[in-house]
This record gives structure tokens, sequence and C-alpha cells, in this order.
């Protein structure tokens, strides 16, 4: 299937002898960096290889119509609910600079407990089904070859149909996936056992296959009353995955951490989320790092939003992210229009290559006085939040008395936390003993070894 | 139980803490969340699930619809523990037939007194 830029996607097209179609790779692709990279007038420092095929920001008409590409991978997020209309929006957000493409799936499919089929509508995503990932990736396919670069698709391990759902996508050509056993348990109260049993099988199966592993440590965030105070806690949400992570086999490079910046103003921003981004990448040195845009604290001003999501690609470009994920400005009001997917990814592609080579010029004062102290506090805080958990008998353990998302920052707290029964919630009792063992050899280890 | 409301003890509870450098502090947090790990891992060592037992049979070539088909009367006659797919792929050798012959046939209601 090939596509041309004056024609529409051809859905039709797509769907047909899609029985026979197979992705052509497997794994995650990383952007290609390039050094010194000339784009017209200019020099790039942060830069990767250019598009065949791309829509410039407004103003590139002015600099001879250049489309200089950054080097962090950009996400972005679709959740149209109509299968075909994601299709759409999947190339326009590459044209303009996208190549980590986010399925969200419909409200609802964390607790189906089997793979379902077809192309039905979903509400706040789609369905993900076999049917679904095939003619995405064959119009991903057509999307790439249309634009020059490789685009990333990536959706949800997660569930009760998780490992076969890890199955699915490494057959279908999937590159990317969130996995976190901790979200079935705080955000779908999916029972504790069955969560992690069935989070080292699908691991296991996505690390056969390369496919880049995103935490779910953004949802904490999303969901504190106070997001800032958190940040403790989620340095032990990560290190609960990544170490489960490395258990089953999973090498760091696959091992992605999705972190966002906590606040918005008019909280003193940079102060409160800089030292967080420090701390993170000083503990979790060697892993990946995907930085999400701020969510907590959208309203239906898009303008502000924008303005959040600059200062959050700020400390991207301050401290490091692989990848750079994008919100769209309208999500806090509505399902987002077609239109708002173009407008995230051009505003982080526009910050980014704004602020190319800035870690040449500026650099984090690591001695500053206030930085320096609220890095290490941020460190102690959770390490004393693992002692707790230690000292109540473990994970299961902790949560079943509500140290999660707790709205006071470890040892604080104010007993508004989330809490689980470990032999309650959905699914309760159906992680069974086997009699066969031995298949699998994991090894543990943390991240930063 | 769960937490009692607590006011910030930070200052009092980092004792032991402070006077670690940096990467000590590093280790300590890594050697805990070992700590933390470890039963859940072992507890995935041993144990499966319906999911986990289709996702085998689903990477043996059956649809999502047979595999939830063989995986719930599997559990109804207590037989996940044994592993899906090695019993559909014991019963396919023993029967000499292949393993998709082997699974309609369970499907079918048939052979599953030649399972054990």
């Amino acid at each position: 299937m090939k596509l041309l830029p004056d024609e529409r996607l051809d859905v039709r097209a797509v769907l047909e002898d899609l029985e026979h179609y197979r992705p052509r790779r497997a794994g995650w692709t990383w952007r290609h960096h390039v050094d010194h990279h000339p784009v017209g007038p200019f020099v790039y420092e942060d830069a990767s290889d250019d598009l065949e095929q791309s829509v410039p920001l407004p103003s590139a008409h002015w600099f001879g119509d250049i489309d200089p590409q950054g080097d962090m991978v950009v996400t972005t997020e679709i959740a149209s609910g109509r299968f075909e209309d994601d299709l759409r929006r999947m190339r326009m957000a590459a044209w303009h600079g996208a190549d980590h493409i986010m399925v969200i799936r419909t409200t609802g499919q964390s607790h189906i407990d089997h793979l379902i089929e077809g192309t039905p509508e979903g509400v706040g995503g789609i369905p993900v089904t076999r049917k679904q990932l095939r003619a995405t990736r064959k119009a991903l396919d057509a999307i790439e070859d249309e634009v020059g670069r490789p685009i990333n698709f990536h959706s949800y391990v997660s569930g009760l149909a998780g490992p076969e759902m890890a199955v699915l996508f490494a057959e279908e050509g999937v590159n990317g996936a969130h996995q976190d056993p901790q979200y079935n348990v705080l955000y779908r109260n999916i029972n504790m056992y069955r969560s992690f049993v069935d989070a080292a099988v699908a691991k296991h199966v996505m690390a056969s296959v390369r496919m880049a592993q995103i935490d779910g440590a953004h949802n904490a965030n999303a969901t504190a009353k106070q997001a800032w105070k958190v940040t403790p806690e989620l340095l032990v949400q990560h290190a609960v995955n990544t170490a489960y992570s490395r258990a089953v086999g999973m090498p760091d490079g696959q091992i992605g951490l999705s972190t966002v910046p906590p606040t918005a103003p008019p909280a003193p921003k940079l102060r409160l989320d800089l030292p967080y981004a420090v701390a993170l990448r000083e503990v979790f040195a060697g892993c990946r790092f995907r930085a999400q845009q701020n969510t907590r604290y959208i309203e239906s001003d898009t303008r502000e939003a924008t303005v959040t999501h600059v200062l959050d690609t700020l400390i991207s470009a301050l401290t490091s992210a692989d990848v750079q994920s994008t919100i769209t400005p309208d999500e806090g009001r509505n399902v987002p229009w077609h239109y708002n997917n173009v407008a995230a990814v051009n505003t982080a592609k526009q910050s980014l290559v704004g602020m190319d080579g800035l870690r040449e010029m500026v650099k984090i004062d690591r001695e500053a006085p206030e930085l320096k102290a609220k890095v290490r506090e941020i460190k102690e805080r959770a390490v004393l939040f693992l002692e707790a958990m230690l000292n109540e008998g473990g994970y299961f353990a902790a949560v079943e008395e509500a140290y999660f998302v707790d709205s006071g920052i470890y040892p604080e707290t104010h007993d508004d936390g989330i809490a689980r029964k470990s032999d309650g919630g959905v699914a309760a009792g159906t992680a069974l003993g086997k009699r066969l063992q031995g298949l699998l050899r994991w090894d543990s280890g943390s991240c930063a070894g | 139980m769960r937490l009692e409301p607590r006011p910030d003890d930070y200052e009092a509870r980092r004792a032991h803490l402070r006077d670690l450098s940096d990467d000590d502090l590093h280790a300590r947090f890594w050697s805990l969340v070992g700590e933390v790990v470890a039963p859940l891992v072992d507890e995935a060592r041993t144990h499966t699930t319906p999911a986990i037992e289709r996702s085998v049979l689903l990477r043996m070539g059956f649809s999502s619809v047979e595999t939830k088909a063989l995986v719930d009367q599997m559990a109804a006659r207590g037989l996940l523990g044994e592993g899906t797919g090695r019993l559909v792929l014991e019963l396919a050798q023993r029967q000499g037939m292949t393993v998709r012959e082997a699974g309609v046939a369970l499907l079918d209601g048939r052979l599953w007194e030649a399972l054990s």
C-alpha cells in the first residue's frame, strides 16, 4: 500500500488482504542522533535525521521551509475511540514529527478477562484487537514510508489479559507498551497476585521481541490530590517495576520510566519539579526516561496548557529524556480533537528545536544549596518509604495499608491513599500454583547496578 | 488497618541516613527494592493464571476464542496448574496428531480422558 500526499488514507485499502499482512520488523527504534547537523542556514546539536516529507512549523517559510527534527522520540496519544479516525490522526501526527504513536484503549478493556476481536468503537480509545493492531501496523508501515522515518506503535499490556496481549503485540509488530502490575492493582483494583504473576510472563514476552516498556508511575501524578507530594513514592513505584522487569529478563535499554513534572503554575514549577527530575535520573542512571507532560493540572484553557507543556519540555531539555511525550492541550475538556494532536506535537518540536544545544551553554547547578538539599530529601524520603514497606510485611501489605497515592509527602501521611485487599479485587483467587516449573531462568538486579 | 494520619517527621526519621554518601544512599535504595521484589518474583515463578495459559495456547496457534474455551474447560477440571500448553502438546504426541488436532478434539469434548 502506497500513500500519496494529496490523497486521503483509504481505509478499504488498509483492510484489503489484511489476513495475510505481517509486520516487517520487531522491536523499538530510537532516533538516530546526528552531530553538528546542518539544516538550511543553521547547524543543530540535538538533531536527528531529516524526514523525507513533513509539515514544518508555521514560521518555517521565513527559513527556507526547513523542518529540523530533535533527537528525542516524540509521542502522540491517539484516543478518538474510532479505529479509522485513529489511522488518519496518526498520519497527520507523523507528518508533523511524531514517531511514537500511543493508541489508547477503550474504557473497561482492562477488566475483560480474555482477548476480543473485530474493530468495534470504544469510549476514550479503541478496543485493542488483533484486527485493529494489524490494520494499524499496516497503515503505519505505509505512513513511515511516506515520511521517511520508522514509527513506533504502542499500546497497553495491562488488565486481566496482559500475557496474551503481550503475545498479540509481539506477533503483530507492536513496538512499545505500558506494562506495570502496580497500575492493575492501584487504579483498576485487579487482584495483586494475579497482576504480578501475569506481569512476569508479559514482560518476558515483551523482552523477547525488544519491545520497549513504559511503567505506570505517571498515574500517581495524575491521581494525587497534591501531585508534588508523591515524588518519594514515585521513585518507589518506578523501582518496583524496574527491578521486577530485570528479574524476568528485560534489559535496561527496554525499561522506560514514565515520568511527569508534577506541578503547573501558579505553583513554582521549576523549583518543585526540577529537583525531582534530577533525583530520578541519578537514582535510575542507565534506564530510559519517557518524559510525559503534565495532565494533573490542565484545565480547559489550551493556552495555559501549552505554556505548562513548554515548561515540562524545558525540564526534559535541561535534564534528559529519551522519549518526549505530548498531551493534547484540549484533553482537560473533551476527547482530543484531531488538530490538537498536531498542536501538541508541534509544541514539543518547536520547544526542542528552539532549545537546541541548551546544555552546551546552560547547566544545572548541582551544588546550588536549595537544589542539592531537595534532591537529597526526595531520595531519603523514598528510602524511608521502602523501609516502612518492608516493616509492614512487603509490597502487598503496604498496599493493603494504603501507602500509595497518599496526599502527604512520606513520612507524612493523610490516611487517604488507595487501599486494596491482597485477597480481593477483580479476579481474586485466579493465580494458581503450578506443578511445572523451571522453564524460565530469572535473575534479580537493579537498574543502577 | 491503614496508616494513621501523621505529621511530617522526616527530620527525626532520617537520622540513620543523614551521613550516608549519595552512592551509599543509592545502594541502600536498590537493596531495599530487591527485598521488596524478591517475594513477588518467587510468587510468579511458582504460579500461573488463566491469562498465562491462554497466552501459551495463543502462541501455539489457537485463536483467542479457542484459547478461552480450552482454558475455561481445563480450569473446570482443575488442570491449569499442569500447564495447558504442555497437556495439549503431550496429548498430540501420544495420539500421533498435530497440536491443532489435539486442541480441537478437546474443544469438541473428546480425548479428555487421555490427558493425564
